[in-house]
């Protein structure tokens, strides 16, 4: 008998969905490219979904191809459209994107996703438990110009310095024993408890849940020294450790 | 079995070249049979800094094509005993290296040699990269200025990411070489410090070579500075050297050099 040529599993795959509210294509465009500008490394060449459960109004051809267009042209994959109606569905199909099924409505938070949840939260919704289950990511060496690391579902540890340049993620916590001189995106899938921890602040851009600042406002707090940044009424904090 | 070991920088034009002749050519002087291989395919520089331009026949990228053995287009040496050179091609194009053929060669060149060194092109791409990814060991030769030290600082990640030791799931032994310093621009702050570039790049200091003009001097007569034993660029190299071989030197030329009637006045260090 031939060798099995492939094999049918099932998986949870992560990926982030852009959650649409409102469209005008220059401010669309301009809120995309700033945060496609916050951390390249992470989100160019990304996979995403375009979610139009909480769209107001109702999204035509037109609209999906120029969404389409603009994702593409900044380097995400747009790969499906989710939480439209029949007739956006074909629309969505016509425009090159697959229809994922819709997901249960947002109201029912008693039942815990058995999946990883997908959804970047809206800065005001309940944070989601993404994190803590997961023992934390652990790095020891510098992280380099360059270089990326995601902690996926975890808290991130760093020991060393991170370089100017480089990008460090986690759905969970940051923590930086050394300084920080990259990038810092916490709770990136929806998670506004997030915080960041360095020993020395030097950042180029630090993000919580989808909110940043960047390093001219960071210079103004802490600077070169023990800091942590955390989220208060969706606004960055940054105080001395 | 050899030691391989990269000279590589990102950035071009910081001292890659001129620090592969004077380490090989100091490792050969401490009886450490030694071969440079260039890398720079294209460009081919080494040679001539080595002044043996005129005795290239063959060269690596001969070698792998199967047109030359490698004794053919190994270059001995004429000044220092225990020192090859290996030439890149000057016609070929980029791709003429395969990851293949120079594995092969570096295998064949591990059982004779002490030290295999490999004068990377500049850039962080795939010249740069079939430069370092055999490498156990790399000198990062950094300028003291943000722009080298930031391109430093995307070697040494590629360094440990793609390099074969890192595919191995371990590290790359780096080294940092300051190169061109110049301690009374340092002083005036149009130049970034020993200190500055060691807290950024946070890998342990070889050397600190000083701006010197004997490094244009010694490259004009094709002569590695290292064996122009009066300069401060050929000492710093040696001291370079020993560190490498691990002895424990104290780093000198760090210092801005008081003249005269000021000298006497602040006293001498
Ligand atoms: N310590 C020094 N003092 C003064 N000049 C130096 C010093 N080191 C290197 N140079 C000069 O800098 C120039 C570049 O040096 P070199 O060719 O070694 O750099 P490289 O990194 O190999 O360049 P490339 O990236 O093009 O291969 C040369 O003109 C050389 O003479
Ligand atoms: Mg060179």
């Amino acid at each position: 008998m031939a060798e099995a040529c492939f094999q049918i599993k099932g998986t949870s795959l992560t990926t982030m969905s852009l959650d649409l509210y409102h469209y005008q294509p220059q401010e669309f465009s301009e809120q995309l490219r700033d945060k496609v500008a916050s951390a390249p490394l992470f989100f160019t060449g990304s996979p995403l979904f375009l979610n139009l459960a909480s769209f107001e109004g109702e999204a035509d051809r037109e609209l999906l191809q120029d969404i389409v267009k603009q994702c593409r042209s900044v380097g995400f994959q747009l790969f499906g459209c989710k939480g439209a109606s029949d007739k956006v569905a074909q629309v969505a199909r016509d425009a090159g994107l697959i229809h994922l099924p819709a997901s249960r409505p947002k109201a029912d938070k008693s039942q815990a996703e058995p999946a990883p949840p997908t959804d970047e939260a809206p800065a005001a919704s309940a944070p989601q438990n993404t994190a803590a289950s997961l023992p934390a990511r652990v790095i020891e060496r510098p992280v380099r110009s360059g270089q990326q690391i995601y902690a996926e579902g975890c808290d991130l540890i760093l020991l060393a310095p991170v370089s100017e340049g480089a990008e460090v993620i986690s759905d969970g916590h940051i923590h930086v024993y050394s300084t920080l001189r990259g990038r810092a995106l916490a709770g990136v899938r929806g998670n506004p408890d997030a915080r960041i921890f360095c020993q020395q602040l030097e950042a180029e851009l630090v993000s919580i849940n989808g909110h940043f600042i960047l390093n001219d406002k960071l210079r103004e707090h802490c600077w070169k020294q023990a800091a942590q940044i955390y989220l208060q009424d969706e606004s960055i904090q940054v105080a001395a450790l | 079995m050899a030691k391989i070991i990269v000279i590589t920088s990102g950035k071009g034009g910081v001292g890659k070249t001129t620090s592969s002749a004077a380490i090989s050519t100091g490792l050969a002087l401490r009886g450490k049979k030694t071969v440079v291989i260039d890398f720079d395919v294209g460009l081919r520089n080494l040679d001539l800094i080595m002044g043996c331009e005129r005795r290239v026949v063959y060269d690596f990228v001969n070698v792998i094509n199967k047109e030359a053995t490698l004794k053919q287009a190994l270059i001995k040496d004429k000044r220092t005993e225990g020192l090859y050179i290996l030439p890149a091609s000057q016609t070929r194009d980029k791709d003429a290296l395969t990851y293949e053929g120079v594995e092969a060669i570096l295998n064949e060149l591990a059982e004779d040699f002490d030290f295999i060194i490999c004068d990377s092109p500049a850039g962080i791409e795939q010249g740069a990269q079939m430069a370092l990814y055999f490498a156990e060991e790399a000198i990062v030769v950094t300028n003291p200025e943000v722009s080298s030290v930031r391109d430093s600082d995307r070697i040494l990640g590629i360094l440990q990411s793609k390099s074969r030791l890192a595919e191995q799931g371990k590290a790359v032994k780096e080294h940092l070489l300051l190169t061109r310093y110049n301690p009374s621009r340092v002083a005036n702050a149009e130049m970034l410090s020993v200190e500055d570039v060691e807290e950024i790049l946070a890998i342990p200091l070889l050397g600190v070579i000083p701006e010197s003009e004997a490094v244009l001097k010694a490259s004009n007569q094709g002569s590695p500075v290292i064996l122009d034993t009066e300069s401060e660029a050929g000492q710093a190299y040696q001291d370079a050297v020993s560190r490498l071989l691990g002895d424990e030197v104290p780093h000198r030329f760090l210092e801005q050099v008081q003249k005269g009637f000021f000298k006497r006045l602040l006293g001498g260090k």
